[in-house]
């Protein structure tokens, strides 16, 4: 601690060494720096400010619909681009700044002064976006910022456009490639379904679902075959043993005819004939001889009777039970058959399963797989042919101009008072440099010519011992003197701060200001 | 103008530890004669001149009086080396060792305040007399100083055979310092001091006495050449160094000039720190008392 206080002590004592030469240069340095700044031109600041409304109506009732492109990100990618050569370029025509330059070493130069000048700044919330530009000619910074705005509105919608049709270009083409891929994958589903026909697996079902399936319907097949055969034996037994029953009671009613009935009705309807008319009315003639007609034909056939048995027969089919019976028993004699062939037929369609263990499951895969390949392909054009759809909608969409609209908020304008340079700044910047380039001088002589402070660097440095050190002493004199070079060093430092001052005042007048003060005076004088 | 007030003028530029003037009283009013051969006789009796420190003090050549305990005590610590170089005995004996040259590499640097502060702390000392001898003979500022420009000098004895050594040498107030001042002014000052005759003048002074210790006030060594041809007859070499002042290079091309068999001390003058190692505070209470 001790030797890096005395060395700072030593680097200190060097420099106050040579604070004469510090002061010069106090002086010099910002002298030189005011005329300099003195000669700058003013620079005034055109600024222009856009709103940049991403938020339209629009956008919310299309989302989903529409291809929903980030523009906070277009709109960074823009402001970043838009310093680009080709568009200083058009700067400079549409300022006619190009004008001014004829070589086209001069015309770089040109655009190198516009791209450092220009600023494009987003404020916070990133909509707002500030052109600014600094030039001598207050009309041409404005006519620069109104150019810039103009492209930068132009480019961003530009830019869109151009990305949609190309992104439309694209999917179109793929759509058009999807589409032969999918009719490919049609074909061939088509002639694997040629080829194994027989084998094709009925939709839904694959082979084990088809082959449980005709084992539950063949169980059930034979179940109700069983169920069948057992009404018709009982069916059949009780035809027979009804047999008996019905001959017996038909045999007195043996005397009727056909005819008696026909007869008994015609007969009420001569009763009902001569309730309203007379025995003249041709109705009741006609039917009196019709049933004359019929009676003598009963008479004749009475004469002449049937055999008994036929008779007997005739009775037993008359019976409605017997008959219905018969009927039951013709239809089990139906389902048994039915059933039987059902049964023969699962048991055959087990058996075909069975012996195609092999062979079909590999057809079902293989199908499964051309069917996936078709699914898929059929997924992607589908999907492509609804995003080519919403590209085309969202296109549509920006033409309508909803979808990013420009706000100018602040246009930009001439301005009056200049924005730059900042005098203050730079003067105070000129009266530190000088300070510190002085100091530094002073630094640097005390290292270039460097002395010995103290008794350890001296005897480091020299190698010899040092007997001793004899203390400086301060006569009247030389007090009197080291005091008054140091109050002379003081007020010539005290002297430039005022300078600093009166410089600062002075630019604060403005030229005007000044030139008619100075007519003023002459008027009076 | 007292001669005090004109001396001061005329060293105005020299700095304090470094070359001011002061008022020598002398005591025979014959001193003041213009020197001449004719007049040796009478010179060799009046001999003595008075050391005011009071008048050294007012020109900065000694303390004031709150200071002269501490710069007796800097200049004790200084002598300390150099009196036990120059009366060593045995193997470590040295040539010459009790003539000291208090030298330094450029002007200014305070080489006569140092010669005469040194040997007005040596001649404190109980057994030893000493002589100082002015050999800046270009620029004499130990004889300005000392108002003795008109007195006979070194020149003297070494061009005029007849002007011996007890012919110049005077005494002080002081009665072991007697001082040898540069006298006339020679332009062969180089081949003067370079001269076999200066060698033997050294060596008689050095032999002379067996106390006795020689203090020569040379000139800066790099400015002049005589600096070289003197360092070359002293045993012990006294370097001054003005702190904040004298270059570190300036001092290195100055060692390198001297002989290296010969004993180089260095004296950091103008030391301007709050402390130089050594506890002043201590010893002005003493010196005080």
């Amino acid at each position: 601690m001790q030797e890096i206080i005395q060395q700072t002590l030593n680097y200190l004592r060097g420099i106050w060494r040579f604070r004469w030469y510090a002061m010069l240069l106090a002086w010099v340095i910002p002298i030189i720096g005011w005329v300099g700044v003195a000669k700058i031109p003013d620079q005034y600041e055109a600024n222009a400010r856009v709103l940049v409304d991403t938020d339209s109506i629009l956008r919310p009732l299309l989302r989903g619909l529409t291809v929903e492109t980030n523009v906070h990100q277009r709109l960074g990618l823009m402001t970043r681009t838009l310093l680009s050569r080709p568009n200083l370029e058009k700067v400079a025509r549409m300022t006619d700044l190009d004008l001014q330059a004829k070589t086209p070493g001069e015309m770089e130069s040109l655009l190198d002064e516009l791209s450092k000048k220009i600023r494009i700044s987003s404020a916070r919330g990133g909509n707002l976006y500030t052109i600014s530009y600094n030039h001598s000619d207050p009309n041409m910074a404005k006519e620069v910022v109104r150019s810039l705005l103009t492209i930068f509105v132009e480019n961003t919608l530009g830019d869109t456009r151009q990305d949609s049709d190309s992104a439309q270009k694209f999917l179109s083409q793929q759509i058009v490639e999807y589409e032969k891929r999918l009719i490919e994958a049609d074909n061939r589903i088509k002639e694997f379904k040629q080829k194994n026909v027989a084998l094709m697996p009925r939709t839904g079902q694959d082979y084990f679902g088809l082959l449980q399936d005709s084992r539950v319907r063949l169980e059930q097949a034979q179940l109700e075959l069983e169920e069948a055969l057992n009404r018709r034996d009982e069916l059949r037994r009780q035809l027979v043993g009804e047999e008996p029953v019905f001959g017996f009671g038909n045999t007195a009613k043996s005397a009727s005819h056909p005819l008696d009935e026909r007869i008994s009705k015609l007969e009420g309807r001569l009763d009902d004939l001569l309730l309203q008319f007379t025995e003249e009315h041709p109705d009741v003639i006609a039917v009196r001889k019709m049933l004359e007609n019929m009676e003598s034909e009963r008479e004749q056939d009475q004469k002449n009777p049937l055999p008994s048995f036929q008779s007997n027969d005739q009775s037993m089919e008359q019976n409605p039970v017997y008959q219905q019976t018969k009927i039951s028993l013709g239809q089990a004699e139906a389902n048994v058959i039915s059933f039987q062939t059902r049964a023969k037929e699962y048991t055959q369609r087990i058996d075909e399963l069975t012996s195609k263990v092999d062979t079909i499951p590999e057809i079902e895969a293989q199908l499964k797989n051309l069917n996936r390949d078709y699914e898929l392909n059929k997924k992607s054009y589908d999907t492509l042919i609804s995003r080519l759809e919403s590209a085309k909608l969202s296109e549509k969409a920006e033409r309508t101009g909803e979808d990013v609209k420009f706000k100018v908020v602040d246009p930009p304008r001439v301005p009056l008072a200049p924005s730059g340079p900042n005098r203050l700044m730079l003067d105070s910047l000129a009266l530190f440099a000088g300070f510190a380039c002085g100091i530094g001088l002073a630094f640097l002589l005390s290292q270039i010519r460097p002395a010995f402070y103290d008794q350890r660097t001296l005897q480091t440095f020299v190698g010899v011992p040092v007997f001793g050190v004899v203390s400086r002493l301060w006569t009247p004199e030389l007090l009197r003197r080291k005091r008054l070079e140091f109050a002379a060093f003081v007020s010539v430092g005290i002297i430039l701060l005022f300078v600093y001052g009166g410089v600062l005042l002075l630019r604060d007048i403005d030229v005007e200001q000044v030139s008619s003060l100075t007519e003023t005076l002459k008027e009076k004088i | 103008m007292s001669s005090i007030e004109r001396m001061m003028e005329k060293l105005k530029l020299s700095t304090s530890n470094g070359g001011a003037p002061h008022k020598v009283v002398e005591q025979d009013p014959v001193g003041r004669r213009p020197p001449a051969s004719g007049a040796i006789e009478k010179q060799r009796k009046a001999c003595s001149i008075n050391i005011d420190m009071k008048s050294l003090e007012s020109v900065g050549f000694s303390a004031p009086l709150q200071d002269r305990a501490k710069l007796a005590e800097e200049y004790r610590r200084i002598k300390r080396p150099l009196l036990s170089n120059a009366f060593s005995k045995g193997a470590n004996v040295i040539e010459l060792g009790n003539v000291i040259m208090v030298a330094s590499a450029v002007s200014g640097e305070g080489k006569t305040f140092n010669t005469l502060n040194l040997a007005l702390s040596m001649a404190n000392e109980m057994d030893i007399t000493v002589l100082v001898v002015d050999l800046d003979v270009l620029n004499p500022a130990l004889t300005h100083l000392l108002e003795l420009d008109e007195k006979q000098g070194l020149t003297d004895v070494l061009l005029d055979p007849d002007v011996t050594l007890e012919d110049v040498i005077l005494s002080t107030n002081m009665p072991k310092l007697k001082i040898l001042p540069g006298g006339r002014r020679h332009t062969q000052a180089n081949e003067l001091l370079a001269s076999d005759q200066m060698r033997r003048l050294t060596h008689e002074l050095s032999t002379r006495y067996p106390d006795r210790i020689v203090i020569f006030d040379a000139p800066p060594l790099l400015m002049t050449s005589e600096a070289n041809v003197v360092a070359g007859l002293v045993g012990q070499v006294l370097l001054v160094v003005a702190a904040g002042e004298t270059t570190q290079s300036a001092v290195k091309e100055a060692v390198a000039l001297l002989d290296e068999q010969k004993v180089i001390g260095v004296v950091l003058n103008k030391y301007k720190g709050f402390n130089n190692g050594q506890y002043g505070a201590y010893y002005c209470a003493y010196g005080e008392e």
